[in-house]
């Protein structure tokens, strides 16, 4: 029973994980958005019978992660544990921090992971046109930031 | 894929490593088939556990229990008399009114205000202080959104007893918070499949994983009785509303208990009480018997516990009403991130603190912590 159940959850992790990972991520930073998943998972394992029959299961265990990681005061940081890290640019973490986490989470996920516009409002609980101003702001304030030109 | 996004796209990805089902297995956590929502209980079981939860900025070990004396506040007994016909009566009301379903992009929501005794302590003081307050508790739920639930102090709080004004003075005078911030999303009651015959309802308890099992709650009547609440205070209505009335009548042990009015919402009711067998303690709940509103849930000392409490405070007595959780107001709201309140939600009692009056009330100035 234990092991079938096991097997389940993994399938579930191996789905729900990576999207679930990028948006909290996108949100909170590496540190905290990383607790925020496992916080969700760990949720969603004690929960079982709920969580492996849930809709919309990546925009419900996203607002586990953040209820679960609301009172943390862990800042929102972008810091790699390599700080000499050759092949990023060093202005990005910065600009990413510096965009609200809307926006961050929009400009995350629209434009790093192909996420529709559809699938971030559902996951942020805002509607499209919001979400489509979130990626328009936060883009500029990253162009800007980066000095990248338009049409890069 | 433009440059930047590729590279917003591998920033965030090696950033951090997977989390793994493994890593989930290693940290203890179990699962729990069919009691998943025990933590989703109706809120005054809920409140009568204790429940430690580390708030990081103050280091603080806030507690939360359901131990809440009313002073001078003691229950009316009345003769019994037929709870099958004011609950059959106020069925016939339910039937008439609005349904409260929430459809595709609506949330249900309801507010209650209830009684909450929180200990503090500040880090590395190893005393702990008490104090009452009225918590204001605000519910989003949907069957197709995650919910959303807020609490708040309103109205000013008071301590236990001189000694804990002391501590807390001792300790820095530090703000008062609500004990229960660290719960996660609520669930929502499925009201819209509800049978609306009598002898479906325990069927439809029983299948529904969100709930508490019958095991894990007592004696039966007061498994029953309590889903039952649940769903009345959670926007049944109309004709699941009256089945769930009706049902409540044919569990046994529930007797009408007179009248009563509401602690905070100062609303009169009609009692309909149900004795929880060994516990010294009776569960009731105040009907308005001209809207089917369930006004209040509370419970009440019914006997006196051989043991000592290990609570500070006055004694307890016969008659005290323990805690209890006052109805407010249900609506239905557009869903939106800025969790909205329908149209016609009262104004609340305001916010604690407010103003410049930070300090609790001083509580039973005299009477020692234990």
């Amino acid at each position: 029973m234990e092991d079938a159940l096991r097997g389940e959850f993994e399938t579930f992790v191996h789905d729900v994980e990576p999207p679930l990972r990028r948006a909290l991520i996108a949100a909170y930073g590496f540190e905290r958005g990383r607790d925020a998943t496992a916080e969700a998972l760990g949720w969603a394992w004690e929960h079982w019978d709920q969580a492996k029959g849930l809709d919309n299961k990546v925009a419900y265990l996203f607002r586990v992660g953040q209820s679960k990681s609301r009172d943390r005061k862990t800042p929102v940081t972008f810091e790699r544990g390599d700080s000499s890290d050759p092949w990023f640019d060093p202005g990005l973490a910065p600009a990413l921090g510096s965009l609200t986490e809307h926006q961050r989470v929009a400009v995350v996920l629209v434009n790093g992971f192909d996420w529709k516009l559809r699938e971030v409002a559902e996951l942020l609980n805002v509607g499209v046109s919001t979400v489509q101003s979130h990626l328009e702001r936060g883009m500029r304030s990253l162009r800007n930031a980066l000095e990248v030109v338009e049409n890069d | 894929m433009t440059e930047l996004n590729e590279s917003i796209r591998d920033f965030i990805e090696t950033g951090a490593t997977p989390v793994s089902a493994e890593e989930i297995f290693a940290s203890g956590l179990s699962v729990q088939l069919r009691t998943a929502a025990d933590r989703s209980r109706p809120r005054l079981r809920r409140r009568r556990l204790l429940v430690l939860s580390g708030v990081a900025a103050l280091v603080v070990a806030l507690v939360s229990v359901g131990l809440v004396t009313v002073p001078g506040t003691k229950n009316i007994s009345i003769a019994p008399a037929s709870a099958a016909t004011f609950l059959e009566s106020v069925a016939a009301k339910a039937a008439s009114e609005k349904p409260m379903v929430p459809g595709p992009g609506q949330y249900l929501y309801v507010a209650t205000i209830a009684s909450m005794t929180n200990g503090a302590s500040q880090h590395p003081s190893p005393k702990m202080f008490f104090y009452v307050a009225n918590e204001l508790h605000q519910v989003w739920t949907s069957p197709q959104a995650p919910g959303h639930q807020t609490y708040e102090i309103v109205g000013r709080p008071e301590f236990l007893t001189a000694v804990d004004r002391a501590i807390w003075v001792v300790d820095g005078s530090m703000p008062l918070g609500s004990g229960n911030a660290s719960y996660g999303p609520p669930l929502y009651y499925n009201v819209a499949g509800l049978p609306t015959k009598v002898s479906g309802m325990v069927a439809y308890f029983k299948s529904q994983n969100y709930l508490p099992s019958e095991s894990s709650y007592g004696p039966p009547p007061s498994w029953e009785f309590n889903m039952a609440l649940g769903f009345l205070q959670n926007g049944a209505s109309s004709t699941q509303r009256a089945a769930l009335l009706k049902f409540v009548a044919t569990i046994p042990g529930v007797r009408l208990k007179g009248d009563a009015t509401s602690i905070v919402t100062r609303e009169k009711g009609s009692v309909i009480a149900l004795p929880l067998r060994g516990s010294g303690m009776t569960e009731e709940a105040v009907f308005d018997p001209s809207t089917s509103n369930l006004i209040e849930i509370r419970y009440v000392i019914t006997g006196l516990p051989s043991k000592v409490s290990p609570m500070p405070g006055p004694a307890p007595f016969v008659g005290e009403i323990q805690s209890y959780s006052d109805f407010v107001f249900a609506g239905i709201t557009r869903v939106n991130s800025n969790y909205s309140l329908p149209v016609g939600t009262p104004t609340f009692p305001r916010a604690w603190p407010f103003g410049s009056v930070r300090e609790p009330l001083p509580g039973w100035l005299g009477l020692a912590t234990q």
